[in-house]
This record gives structure tokens, C-alpha cells and sequence, in this order.
């Protein structure tokens, strides 16, 4: 049979299914790709369970990072629109004042840097110190004239805080006139998401965070396709985070693709306020970001997934600010994951279904199941990893599983063979083990 | 009779252990700030201090408070708290006003896990302690910690501990001003961790009375290393040149990532040849690794008296 076939119909080869169904009845036919899809449909659902499951594991994890650092490679920077200007020359001071003593930068220097900064005419100016008072009240006996500087400079400006970032934002810089100044600059343990706000108590209002301060006050850039899937449900831009009993994080997910732009060209490491001027035009117009900056001199760093090294804390606060500012992100939801993992699957499925069903009766056409699945593979793939990978930065959505996602695709006829390969078997050996196992013995038989 | 002697006993250990601990933690449990203050306000840490402190109007301002601190206001005065609880006032004249634990802010431990500070603060950087250097290995038979002296008279409590585990010693009242601290039950205390097989890396933190806290993380050598370097240095020792010893020793040292050591034995060796350009920058090279800024400087300003390369 098999060679007679091959004589009268050369290409393309059949596999045996097909082979075997073309020559039983219509019925017999359409019965056995239904009872392929049927199949199919459960394998999908052992896969997509299987998928859920691992990803809760650390190598799933691992692959999850690597598929983030793999599309934060594809992010490509341009027009930072961020300035620092590194002050990690700029030492604490000692002084000593009715009896007290006071540790802290200097303020009539870091006054005197934030003047020629806004003769520059910046955006916005921010300060990676920590200003927040502490159990001696404020650091100097200046930082309210300092704030109120600040306040009165015309232009905005963001001061850190940390340790009293659990407070109400109206406390953070020990006075609610100073509310407008204060921006947090915790960073998370895991630094792909910042957060946006902080909130402590479902009692307080939500208190700002430097970076993403900074790129609001700057000027949120939008995202049409990002912003397109938003509307429908399927991407995020922002998450709530649970802190603690009642608390709330609002994160969001950075754009580090401009970090080696900061770090080479946006830095400016001096404490004159001359060379400030001097090089004005690199202010103007800019977010500008003052702190310690130079790695092996501050203690600040963080990993940053995808960087050889540590990054100092100012670097991440400029990413978050340039995420908001030029380049906003989103990811696909929880949700929006497993239903694109079953698209892939189910589509290939359903065309490979339709496909045979269009050609069940044709005599000139049959299909190979197996070539038509790896084609359609192969199609879903290229287009996920273009859609999804290549034009990351024309979406903005961060499909952080497709390594996963398309492993799982890719995947799908091999685990699908054995699988059948498998159900054979325990067709085959379960019920005459079964039998063994209740029949009578002959032994029993004769007594 | 003695049944209810042990209970008494229990319920009085109990009641002081539970009490002391309470205390220390609540160092750590912010409840808010003062606003402002007007006329005479005094402040103490516990209901149990005994001097109280008088608060300055325009220095005070902004104090954070902590549970069961208590301010008191005198006549005529006045006291503006923003507590995470809500604003409080407190009128004169009135006993003392205690701050509780309702007030305390919620969620402090989960922000702290959540993440930490991402910019400077007066703790980042300039670390006083530069014996042992941050991230060096340590021989416990030569731990002495050694700081850039303080101006300002603070009172230096040192605790060393593993990152997540008890402090295994801890040293309180130490004049700042003294820059070095011998310690022979330091010195036991890191033995003995070391022989529990310990081989986690040491904290040593340093927190003093005027508001700062800094630390550094060492690790210690272990015993076979420790036979090693020893021998080490013993070849070094056996070279008549007595500045070939005392660079030969240096680069043992470095090579044992024992920083502290090296910087000593190029000071030593700065001795004999003081006009030595290549050694000077050696030197100040080795006390910035340590972290020991003053000497750097100090170095720095006199080489330019120094004449031979």
C-alpha cells in the first residue's frame, strides 16, 4: 500500500495518520482530526500548565531575566534628555555649632552648584542626597534656608529622602512647607521595576520617588501602541505593589538602555560652579541629577540585570527619569501571557486543522501534519520574535517570557509525539497488567 | 512556698528581660517629627531616663520621634508633632507626653526589605574606621581597629557581628578621640569564631553618640592560610635589607588581601626612605585602599618636598 501510493502520488509525503485515513470512509476521516484537535487542545493545556510552573522556578526565573536583558538590548537610547552632574569630589563636612556637631555636604556649595545649574535653564534638578532630618532634627542649621532656596529658585527642585520616607510626604523634610521639594530615593532589591510612588499608610497620601519625579516634571512621553494595548487590557505601564499591611508601592518597569550614554557622555563630575557655566549648554533644557556618581567612591550601587557591574544609585534614578520621560515601558499581563502562549499554540493548531480539513477529500493534495506543523512553527515564531522582540521599541511592551513562551512552541509537535507515545504504552501494558493482576492463577484454577 | 518563689522569680525576669527589650527595639520605631517647638520643651529617651534634655526652639525643629520617647512642655511653651497617627499638640503645662506605639508609622520593616537608599547620605562615604579596611582579610592575632580620630569627642560603640547573625562582641563608651582601640576579648571573641568554623564575613559597626553610623566588612584568615602567610613573612624577614623586609612584607600582605598591614608596613618602610617619591606614592596608595583619608592627605601635601623618584 505504502509503495502504491508512493507510485501514483509522488509529493508531498504523508505521515502515517494521514496514509491511513485516506483510505477509510469521509466520516472515519473527519472523526480522526477532530480527535487530532481534541488531542491537541489537551496537549496545549499540559504545555501552557507546564509553562505556568516553571516559571515559578529559579531556572524560570533566570530565563525570564534573560529574556528582559535580551529586549533591554534592543531598546536602543537616543536623545537622553538627562544631565548629572557628579559631585563625588564634593566631601561631608564637620562643623560644629552651639555645642553640636553636624556632618553633611555642604550647603552653601551645593547652593552654589544649583544657581549655575538654573542660570543654565534646566527642567527640573534633582538631588541624590539624602536631606531628610534625623534624630537630631535637621543635618545643618542651614537646611531650612537651604529648602527655602530651593524653594524660591523658579525652577523645580526634587531633594532626596530616605529616613523618613515612612512618614506622611508632609513630614519628609521636617516641614509640610518642604512638601514639594521631597522625593524618595529608596531603590528596590530587584531593579527592574522603580518604584513610581511610596506609600506607607492607607492613611497618607502617596509620596513621590526621584526618578520618576523627574521624567513627570520633565514631561511624560507617550506610547501609542503601548498605550493601545493598555486600553485593552492586556499591558501595564504601572503595578501596585502590597507594602507591608496596607502600604503601596506604585512601580514601574525601566528603560536601562541608556545607561552607557549616561555614564559616558551625560556625566559631568565637578564641584565648580565655573565649569558649570562654562559648559551651560549641557544643563539647558535637561533633567539634571546631582549626586555621587563614581563607582569605587560611593556605596550606593545596585545590580542592575543584563550590567557587568554594580551601578551607583544615581545612574538608576537618570534611567527612571528617562523611562518616563522618553522612552515608558509596559508589560504584558499575567493574564495577557498565558492567553498569547495559547494563541500561539491554539493558532497553529487551528490552521493545521483547517488545513487538513480543507484537502480531506482532494485527491491530488495531501497533507504531511508534521511538515504543515513545523511551517506554521516556524511562522508563529518569526512573527512572535519580530512583533514581539525586534520592535520592542516601537510596542514598549516588555514580553519578558517569549524565551519561554516560544521554547514552549517550539517545543510543542516533540512533546505532543511522545506524549501519544506514551498514552500508546499505558493503552497498551495498563489493562493487560490490570488483567494480571485480578485473573485467576491456573494454580487457583485447579483448587 | 518555693512554687510560687520561682514564680515571682520568673515573672520578675520576664517583666525586666521583656521591658530592656522593648526599649532596644524601640530605637528603631519612628513615630514622627517634631513640627515645632515653642518655650521650654524638654525631651527623654524613656520614662526611665533620669536627665532630661532641654530642646532648642530653632535646632530641634524636625527631630524625629520614636516610640516611648516623652517631651515635656513647660508653662508658656508649646509642642507641634506631625505623629503618623495625626498632627498632636501638646499645651502647657503637662506632665510628660509619651509617644506610643500606636504612633508609630506602620510598614518600616517592610519598606527596609523592600529596598534601600539609592543616593548619598553623611554614612556613604568617609567611613572613620580604616582598620581593618572595608571588604580585607583580617588575622585575628593582629585585630586592632583603628579610626580617623574624632573632632567632635563622640562616643564610639562598636559591635562586631556577622551580616545576619549576634553580635559576637561589642565595645561600648570608647572616646573617639583615642583613633585606636586594643581590644584582647575582641581579639578572643574573633578566635573563637573562627574556630566554630564560622567563615561567614564580620560587620564592624560603628555607631556614635552624635548621630553617625558608618561599617566595615572584613574576613578573616583562616587557620592554614594564617600558617601560610607566616611563612610567608618569615621569608620576607630573612632578607638583610631592612626596606626590601619591609616592602617584601607588603607585597605578602597584599597578595593576602591584608590592607591595613600593608599600608603599616609601607609607612615602616617610608621611614627609611623618606625621600623616596616611588614609595611615598606606594604609601598613599595603600592608605587610600584602607580608606584612611587623613594620612592620604597628609602624604599628599608632603610630596612636594620629596625629591628622589
Amino acid at each position: 500500500m505504502k509503495k502504491r501510493n508512493k507510485k501514483t502520488l509522488p509529493p508531498p509525503v504523508e505521515p502515517q495518520n494521514d496514509r491511513r485515513s485516506s483510505s477509510l470512509p469521509a466520516e472515519r476521516r473527519d472523526s480522526g482530526i477532530l480527535g487530532d484537535f481534541l488531542k491537541g487542545l489537551l496537549v496545549i493545556a499540559l504545555i501552557l500548565a507546564a509553562k505556568v510552573a516553571f516559571e515559578h522556578t529559579e531556572p524560570g526565573h533566570q530565563l525570564e531575566v534573560a529574556g528582559y536583558v535580551y529586549l533591554q538590548r534592543h531598546l536602543a537610547a537616543d536623545d537622553v534628555p538627562v544631565q548629572i552632574l557628579d559631585i563625588s569630589d564634593l566631601g561631608v563636612e564637620e562643623t560644629h555649632s552651639n555645642g553640636r556637631t553636624y556632618r553633611a555636604t555642604p550647603r552653601d556649595t551645593l547652593e552654589k552648584l544649583i544657581q549655575a545649574i538654573i542660570d543654565q535653564e534646566p527642567r527640573v534638578i534633582g538631588i541624590d542626597i539624602d536631606f531628610s532630618p534625623d534624630a537630631n532634627g535637621y543635618l545643618t542649621p542651614d537646611d531650612q534656608k537651604f529648602f527655602q532656596f530651593c524653594l524660591d529658585s523658579g525652577v523645580p527642585i526634587l531633594l532626596g529622602v530616605h529616613r523618613t520616607q515612612v512618614l506622611q510626604p508632609e513630614a519628609w523634610l521636617g516641614d509640610p512647607r518642604f512638601e514639594p521639594l521631597g522625593a524618595s530615593i529608596i531603590i528596590p532589591n530587584e531593579t527592574r521595576k522603580l518604584p513610581l510612588t511610596i506609600r506607607t499608610s492607607p492613611q497618607f497620601k502617596p509620596g513621590r520617588a526621584m526618578g520618576a519625579a523627574l521624567g513627570t516634571v520633565f514631561g511624560e512621553a507617550r506610547c501609542r501602541v503601548g498605550e493601545f494595548l493598555e486600553q485593552m487590557g492586556v499591558a501595564e505601564r504601572q503595578w501596585n505593589t502590597e507594602l507591608g499591611a496596607g502600604g503601596e508601592i506604585v512601580e514601574f518597569p525601566v528603560d536601562y538602555s541608556a545607561l552607557d550614554e549616561l555614564m559616558r557622555n551625560k556625566t559631568l563630575r565637578t564641584t565648580s560652579p565655573d565649569l558649570v557655566r562654562e559648559q551651560g549648554s549641557r544643563f539647558h533644557n535637561k533633567i539634571v541629577l546631582i549626586g555621587r556618581a563614581a563607582l569605587g567612591e560611593v556605596k550606593d550601587t545596585f545590580p542592575v540585570a543584563g550590567q557587568t557591574q554594580p551601578i551607583s544609585g544615581v545612574y538608576i534614578h537618570a534611567s527612571a527619569a528617562y523611562t518616563i520621560a522618553k522612552a515608558p515601558l509596559y508589560e504584558l499581563k499575567w493574564k495577557s501571557r498565558l492567553a498569547l502562549d495559547a494563541i500561539m499554540s491554539g493558532g497553529i493548531l487551528l490552521a493545521l486543522i483547517g488545513i487538513r480539513l480543507r484537502f480531506r477529500n482532494s485527491a491530488s493534495v495531501r497533507i504531511s501534519t508534521s511538515k504543515l506543523q513545523t511551517l506554521l512553527t516556524v511562522i508563529v515564531v518569526g512573527a512572535a520574535i519580530i512583533f514581539g522582540v525586534v520592535l520592542v521599541r516601537i510596542t514598549c511592551v516588555l514580553w519578558t517570557d517569549f524565551v519561554l513562551a516560544l521554547g514552549a512552541v517550539v517545543l510543542h509537535p516533540t512533546i505532543e509525539h511522545r506524549l501519544s507515545r506514551l498514552w500508546e504504552f499505558i493503552k497498551r501494558t495498563v489493562p493487560r497488567f490490570f488483567l494480571k493482576l485480578i485473573s485467576e492463577s491456573d494454580e487457583e484454577v485447579r483448587k | 512556698m518555693k512554687v510560687l518563689f520561682r514564680f515571682c522569680c520568673t515573672l520578675l525576669f520576664a517583666f525586666v528581660y521583656l521591658g530592656s527589650a522593648t526599649e532596644i527595639f524601640s530605637q528603631a520605631r519612628v513615630a514622627g517629627i517634631i513640627l515645632e517647638i515653642h518655650g521650654p520643651v524638654s525631651w527623654r529617651k524613656t520614662r526611665r531616663s533620669k536627665i532630661p534634655t532641654r530642646l532648642d526652639q530653632r535646632l530641634d525643629q524636625a527631630r524625629i520621634l520614636y516610640v516611648n520617647e516623652q517631651l515635656k512642655v513647660g508653662r508658656g511653651g508649646k509642642a507641634r508633632l506631625i505623629l503618623c497617627s495625626g498632627p498632636k499638640d501638646i499645651p502647657p503645662p503637662m506632665d510628660w507626653f509619651t509617644v506610643s506605639a500606636s504612633s508609630e508609622c506602620p510598614n518600616r520593616s517592610a519598606l527596609e526589605a523592600y529596598g534601600r537608599l539609592g543616593g548619598s547620605d553623611r554614612t556613604s562615604f568617609n567611613a572613620p574606621i580604616f582598620s581593618p579596611a572595608d571588604h580585607s582579610v583580617v588575622s585575628p592575632d593582629r585585630f586592632v581597629i583603628h579610626w580617623m580620630p574624632s573632632v567632635a569627642g563622640c562616643t564610639f560603640t562598636f559591635v562586631i557581628k556577622p551580616k545576619d547573625g549576634k553580635a559576637i562582641r561589642e565595645e561600648e563608651n570608647i572616646d573617639g578621640r583615642l583613633g585606636s582601640w586594643d581590644s584582647d576579648q575582641a581579639r578572643q571573641a574573633i578566635r573563637k569564631y573562627r574556630a566554630d568554623g564560622e567563615i561567614a564575613p564580620l560587620h564592624l559597626i560603628l555607631t556614635d553618640s552624635c548621630g553617625n553610623k558608618s561599617d566595615v566588612t572584613f574576613s578573616l584568615l583562616s587557620e592554614k592560610r594564617e600558617a601560610a602567610l607566616k611563612e610567608d613573612l618569615e621569608r620576607q624577614d630573612k632578607n638583610p635589607d631592612e626596606l626590601m623586609v619591609h616592602l617584601g612584607r607588603a607585597q605578602v600582605f597584599e597578595s593576602y588581601r591584608m590592607f591595613s598591614d600593608v599600608a603599616e608596613e609601607y609607612e615602616a618602610a617610608l621611614k627609611i626612605a623618606p625621600k623616596s617619591r616611588n614609595l611615598l606614592r606606594r604609601t598613599i596608595l595603600a592608605h587610600q585602599e584602607t580608606g584612611n583619608s587623613l594620612r592620604k592627605e597628609e602624604l599628599k601635601k608632603s610630596s612636594g618636598s620629596k625629591t628622589s623618584p
